[in-house]
């Protein structure tokens, strides 16, 4: 089943009635049985928009469809939705079967579906004792949410939200409150779910490492309007425009003025690549791992170096602004060297001055 | 040296804590000790603080005396009827206000007027209220035709009219404690129980009342406390204790037995035995909680 968002608008009015829009005309398709991140920094409007699909939050203006069905207007507990919360919000008095089981015990349809007492009884604890299977918690069920681990807790709360085999699985920044191991474990641990499950799943989140490493596709969205809709490597190797380029890529992506001239652009006063475009003034992303030290190309004064792993992460100046290189540590290379670099042809990309990108190598 | 230290911070933890303890010392140990060493007298002169007679006897005067046995009934049926009567309402109200209705600040400070008011002046002004002639409580059941009760003046209705009262003045203190819980339920909990398709009394049942459970709890324990210390409510609402003493408590008992009657061994001993019920009375229901906690 797909979920369709159309026109999408959510307006706050402020204290001072001032308005903010906080999700600005979304238009998107998420394919159905897919782990779909919505990517952005705080406050471009991706929880928003999660709280919108919940029916949490009424949207403004535009239409929210699961499948062929208009969803709008339905309040969230008709929707058949589960929604892991950034900090759980499990029941802290109830057991953690009792977490599981509770949305099975309110469910209408499923009382529908199993009238008899005990057989319902029966029907929540085989659900619960399979979806605890699932998240691998069997043998917390008797413990109460306080007497578990961060990471404990966040497998509840997707149990919480898949026991009831919800049609969409909305997850709000779920690994926020994990330390760093925990949160490459548990974020294999959903992607490991969502396809036993198959349930169509939005994963809002602010790390752009996270959303690359799990999702089918990413959204990416700034200031309430959405920048790009694609796989997540192509979000990395076709950024459609400056501000996806920043946000993905880890050292971030080094980006300048330059200039055009006679088909070549220039970087340090010296022509650096071919460039099939008119003259005028351009900016130029070049991705950290894409300079390659040469003995022409242009030159660079080495400010710093540090070694990451394999590699070291050097700093420098380009075109008056400080640019940082990742170079094979097989290389000698010190602070103080002066250097010639040239390009590789994977990873530059040039935008106009609108910032949208219309060149690459 | 480090039990020269830990002198050192525990001479400085008692300068700070000295003149709460001066105060305590002598405006509540000593007095508790005085009326103490009192209740063992039969006779006693408050003047030169001397006693005569040593021994149990004021204490099985007052066991035997059916003023007391009225008095201990009274506080009984007083703190039965209006604790869980007053924590009802004052939930139900305080999620009334705590669910955003419009005006809500407004009325915020209306209910908590009451607490801030003087007890004194609150009865006066129902003893306007519950005027058998002139009372707006009559004249409002009048509209559904029942006939005008005597609230202050008809010894059955002294301690029904008292509870009311009681009640109703017990009010302000919950509501605002309960405002407080609610606003520290984390309002997640409720999207989550959305979700999960609780209805609204079942959000009230799984979520607002085991969230409120150790609030409850206090308010159970101070108001039964503030129930059995009931005597301003008595005075300020008949200026004595009730026609024919039909609304006397017990702290009513002690103090008539101590300034009226001048028996002080006798208000003594009643204070001991008022002192002991109450501190039974608190540790079943700390005890109650405290193992309704561990679970």
């Amino acid at each position: 089943m797909d979920i369709r968002l159309e026109g999408l608008t959510k307006t706050f009015t402020g204290k001072d009635k001032v308005e903010t829009i906080a999700v600005n005309d979304l238009t998107v398709t998420i394919p159905g049985g897919h782990l779909v991140g919505l990517l952005g920094p705080s406050g471009c409007g991706k929880s928003t928009t999660l709280f919108m699909l919940a029916g949490l939050h009424e949207p403004t203006r535009g239409r929210i469809w699961f499948g062929d069905e208009d969803v709008t207007d339905l309040p969230p507990e008709k929707r058949g939705i589960g929604l892991v919360f950034q900090n759980y919000a499990l029941y802290p008095h109830m057991t953690v079967y009792d977490n599981i089981a509770f949305p099975l015990r309110n469910s209408r349809s499923f009382r529908e579906k199993h009238k008899d007492g005990k057989e319902r009884h029966e029907a929540i604890d085989q659900i619960v004792q399979q979806t605890a299977k699932i998240v691998a918690i069997e043998e917390l069920l008797a413990r109460k949410p306080s007497q578990l681990s961060g990471g404990q807790q966040q497998r509840v709360a997707i149990a919480r939200a898949i026991a009831k085999q919800p049609r969409v699985l909305l997850l709000d920044e779920p690994l926020s409150n994990l330390d760093a191991r925990l949160r490459i474990q548990t974020r294999e641990e959903i992607r490991r779910i969502q396809q036993a499950t198959g349930i169509t799943t939005v994963f809002v989140t602010h790390d752009q490492e996270e959303a690359m490493s799990i999702t089918d596709e990413i959204i990416v969205m700034k200031d309430g309007v959405v920048q790009q809709v694609d796989h997540p490597q192509e979000t990395y190797i076709h950024p459609a425009n400056v501000f996806v380029a920043r946000f993905l890529g880890n050292p971030p992506i080094n980006m300048i003025d330059a200039s055009v001239k006679d088909g070549q652009v220039m970087i340090n006063g010296c022509p650096a690549i071919a460039a099939d475009l008119p003259d005028g003034q351009y900016k130029v992303g070049i991705r950290p791992e894409s300079f390659i030290l040469s003995d022409d190309g242009f030159t660079a004064d080495i400010l710093t170096k540090a070694t990451i792993g394999r590699d070291f992460q050097v700093r420098f100046d380009m075109n008056g602004r400080y640019s940082e290189a990742l170079i094979e540590s097989d290389k000698s290379i010190e602070e103080g060297d002066k250097v010639h670099f040239r390009l590789r042809r994977s990873g530059v990309h040039i935008f106009d001055l609108d910032e949208k990108r219309i060149a690459q190598w | 040296m480090v039990g020269q230290n830990q002198r050192k911070t525990f001479l400085k933890a008692m300068l700070y804590m000295l003149p709460a303890l001066v105060i305590i010392a002598l405006f509540v140990v000593w007095p508790m000790f005085h009326t103490l060493r009192m209740s063992f007298y039969e006779d006693f002169n408050i003047f030169n603080k001397t006693g005569e007679g040593f021994g149990l006897s004021s204490y099985i005067w007052v066991l035997q005396d059916p003023t007391f046995h009225k008095a201990l009934l009274n506080t009984f049926i007083y703190a039965i009827v209006t604790v869980p009567v007053s924590i009802m309402i004052a939930l139900a109200i305080a999620i009334l206000l705590n669910s955003g209705i419009r005006g809500s600040k407004f009325f915020q400070t209306a209910y908590f007027l009451p607490y801030v008011t003087n007890a004194i002046a609150i009865g006066l002004a129902f003893r306007f209220i519950f005027h058998s002639e002139f009372g707006v409580f009559n004249k409002f059941l009048a509209i559904f035709g029942i006939d005008a009760i005597n609230w202050l003046t008809d010894p059955d209705w002294a301690m029904p009219t008292l509870c009311i009262f009681g009640v109703w003045s017990a009010l302000a203190f919950k509501i605002v404690i309960f405002l407080a819980g609610l606003q520290g339920i984390d309002p997640q909990l409720y999207q989550a129980a959305r979700i999960d398709e609780a209805g609204k009394w079942k959000m009230f049942t799984s979520i607002t009342l085991p969230q409120l459970g150790p609030i409850m709890a206090y308010q159970f324990v101070i108001a039964t406390i503030n129930a059995f210390k009931a005597y301003n409510e008595v005075v300020g609402l008949f200026g004595d204790d009730g026609p024919l003493h039909s609304a006397i408590t017990m702290v009513y008992y002690m103090y008539d037995k101590f300034y009226n009657a001048n028996k002080y061994t006798i208000a003594a001993a009643s204070g001991v035995i008022m002192f002991l019920i109450i501190m039974v009375f608190t540790f079943i229901q700390l005890g109650m909680s405290n193992r309704k906690a561990d679970q």
